[in-house]
């Protein structure tokens, strides 16, 4: 186990950090909201933590402390701005949010050192780190789930208007929610910088935004774990097809393909469709 | 429903079958010392895969005319080769598996200088020599003694261009042009910048433009009222490509010198550019034309086994091959890093593919640098005429 892990320290790091942030995108699903902010707001939590540490010598914990509370509140900020708007136009809006946050990286070169990124970034994210995060969101998720605000938070998902008839304010739960995601990105923007050493803007853009998204989705939005599935097979997915060279990019895209044609409720439903499966014969 | 569930069973079969593949490792092979050698090239992944393809290419090549030759004694060189799909988080993961399971000597790439930055501090820790062979960004090699490169940097030829543009044409008054949010064209327009004011030169507009802009005439015709004698170009073949152009169709005088950056040397500018491209400058530390024994032997065995010419990375990658294992060979070991390490560094009489080549105490290549000029018509740089 331990050689494993020595061997493979950076993929179960990956997938980790990624499972947190897909956490993070499953918390606003939960509520009909799409949101491509992730990467932008990762980016504010990252080079506030880049500065912090490696230009004010601050230590690592308040970095992270700083950096989940800039995120929060630059979420609290664009959400008060954006969540009135529905569907699509939610999802154009927090993903100009990421492209406005990319280029103006681009350009602050004192801080974010442009287009060629800063490096040599102290590695201070540890794997237990990740692995405490990841629990503590999940219990969080989990909690959320079974108490009045998770049953007005699938009473919003099923019928937004019956909730706002009924007296409740459908647009307070949202920006906490968004909050929250954006208290996770800043903090999971801080460990992803100082996990690798180097940090560009290109980083923290679409794509970036993109797989938070999908890892939910790939995974399974109704279960607890399928955030973190999706996101382990995503990040997993690369390394394990290596060996199939140029067929790599394609199997990916089949594999993700086939999940979600065939598993509409996610990966993570497989294990009961088996059992039911086995049943039925 | 049994229809739809066969087929989810299908799927599942398919993507186990799919997972448990990889499992079935490489033999061994047979007697003698078998050196590990990583090799980190995209091959999937972008433009990256372009030059990933070309190094990949002529290191397996260099690889196996050094085992035939037996150049090495009992020694047989292995290349590890692994795809990390020009993305960073991958090259961290194949870095850690080549060094703690594989026990790789040395590693050779990986294609981006970002996944460089990102992965070569685990080889440094390690104590594992690395030698780049396409990245390019400046402060790379900082990372540590075990960092090396054969690419010449921006900064390494630059300024000789330049000085022959002066000398040349004459030149006084510049004009720079550049991509905002690319590292290669931003870390080529810092150079440029850089030397413009070593010489002395009068920079009379600095223009720049975000990647995939198409039409530069808004910044052209801003360059074109302030009449410079040269424009530098901190840009992607296929940006120059379409600012040559563009200026062409603008009417610039045809006096005006245009002077590229490594990243122009490429078929591709021709292509786009046509007759426009007649007369660019650039510099390079080496070309597929360069007159040199080694050079020819190298481009002549290459077109035999993969069909076409290689590019300057293949070049680099090759020369980087070689002495990797002129360093194995002297330290005559196949476990210790740090004694290949050692030797590589005290290899400064070697006679590569890009002419006579050394470290400097920063562990960059020192290559003579070569002015090359496009040539429109024959659509290939060629070593421009002495002045």
């Amino acid at each position: 186990m331990s050689e494993f892990y020595y061997t493979y320290e950076n993929v179960i790091d990956l997938c980790l950090l990624n499972a947190v942030l897909a956490f993070g995108c499953l918390l606003l699903l939960g509520v009909n909201l799409l949101s491509l902010a992730t990467g932008g707001l990762m980016a504010v939590g990252a080079y506030l933590s880049i500065w912090l540490t490696m230009q004010e010598r601050w230590p690592f914990g308040p970095a992270l402390l700083a950096a989940t509370l800039a995120g929060a509140l630059a979420a609290a900020g664009l959400g008060a701005l954006v969540l009135r708007l529905r569907g699509d136009y939610f999802a154009m809006a927090t993903l100009a949010f990421t492209e406005v946050v990319r280029i103006l990286a681009l350009n602050w070169d004192p801080v974010t050192g442009g287009a060629l990124g800063v490096f040599g970034i102290p590695k201070y994210t540890e794997t237990w780190q990740l692995l405490l995060l990841l629990a503590l969101v999940v219990y969080f998720v989990w909690a959320l789930r079974r108490s009045a605000l998770g049953d007005r938070m699938r009473a919003i998902a099923e019928d937004e208007l019956a909730v706002t008839a009924s007296g409740h304010d459908v647009a307070r739960v949202k920006l906490a929610l968004f909050t929250a995601s954006g208290a996770i990105a800043g903090l999971g923007g801080a460990l992803a910088a100082h996990l690798n050493s180097f940090v560009a803007p290109g980083d923290f853009g679409f794509l970036r935004s993109m797989d938070a998204v999908i890892a939910p989705v790939l995974g399974g939005v109704w279960n607890l774990l399928g955030a973190a599935i999706g996101a382990i097979i995503l990040t997993a997915l690369p390394e394990v097809l290596r060996f199939s060279a140029q067929l790599r990019e394609v199997l990916i895209g089949a594999v993700t393909l086939l999940a979600i044609l065939f598993l509409p409720t996610g990966i993570a439903s497989l294990p009961r469709l088996l059992v039911r499966g086995r049943i039925a014969q | 429903m049994p229809p739809a569930r066969l087929s989810r069973r299908q799927a599942i079969a398919l993507s186990a079958a799919v997972a448990l593949a990889p499992g079935t490792s490489l033999g061994q092979a047979g007697a003698g010392k078998v050196a590990k050698i990583g090799l980190v090239q995209s091959t999937t992944g972008g433009s990256a895969a372009l030059y990933g393809t070309e190094q990949k290419q002529a290191i397996e090549l260099a690889f196996d005319e050094i085992n035939d030759a037996r150049t090495l004694g009992d020694i047989t060189l292995r290349a590890l080769h692994a795809d990390d799909g020009a993305d960073r988080g991958q090259t961290v993961n194949i870095f850690q598996r080549l060094i703690r399971q594989d026990k790789v000597v040395a590693i050779l790439g990986p294609s981006l200088s970002n996944s460089a930055f990102a992965a070569d501090p685990l080889a440094e820790q390690a104590g594992i020599p690395v030698v780049a062979s396409s990245n390019t960004a400046p402060n790379l090699t900082k990372i540590g003694n075990f960092i090396f490169r054969t690419s010449v940097p921006e900064d390494q030829v630059f300024p000789t261009v330049l000085a022959y543009a002066v000398k040349k044409h004459g030149v006084k008054r510049v004009a720079l042009v550049y991509g905002l949010d690319d590292a290669l064209t931003r870390g080529a327009h810092d150079v440029q910048r850089k030397a413009v004011q070593d010489l002395g030169l009068e920079p009379v507009g600095i223009e720049s433009y975000q990647r995939g802009d198409v039409d530069f005439s808004a910044q052209l015709t801003k360059i074109k009222a302030q009449k410079p004698d040269a424009i530098i170009l901190g840009a992607l073949a296929e940006e120059a490509a379409a600012i040559l152009r563009q200026a062409k169709q603008l009417g610039f005088d045809e006096k005006v010198v245009f002077v590229g950056c490594n990243a122009n040397i490429s078929a591709k500018l021709f292509e786009l550019a046509g007759p426009a491209a007649n007369g660019i400058l650039v510099g390079a530390a080496w070309f597929a034309g360069y007159d040199h024994p080694k050079s020819k032997a190298f481009v002549e065995a290459y077109r035999k086994r993969y069909g076409s010419t290689p590019d300057i990375y293949a070049a680099q990658g090759y020369d980087a091959a070689y002495l990797i294992a002129e360093a194995i060979r002297r330290a005559d070991t196949v476990t210790d890093g740090r004694a290949v390490r050692d030797k590589l560094a005290g290899i400064q009489d070697f006679e590569g593919v890009l002419g006579r080549f050394g470290w400097s105490a920063e562990r960059d290549a020192t290559v003579t640098p070569k002015v090359l000029i496009g040539d429109g018509q024959a659509k290939v740089f060629v070593a421009a005429p002495a002045v």
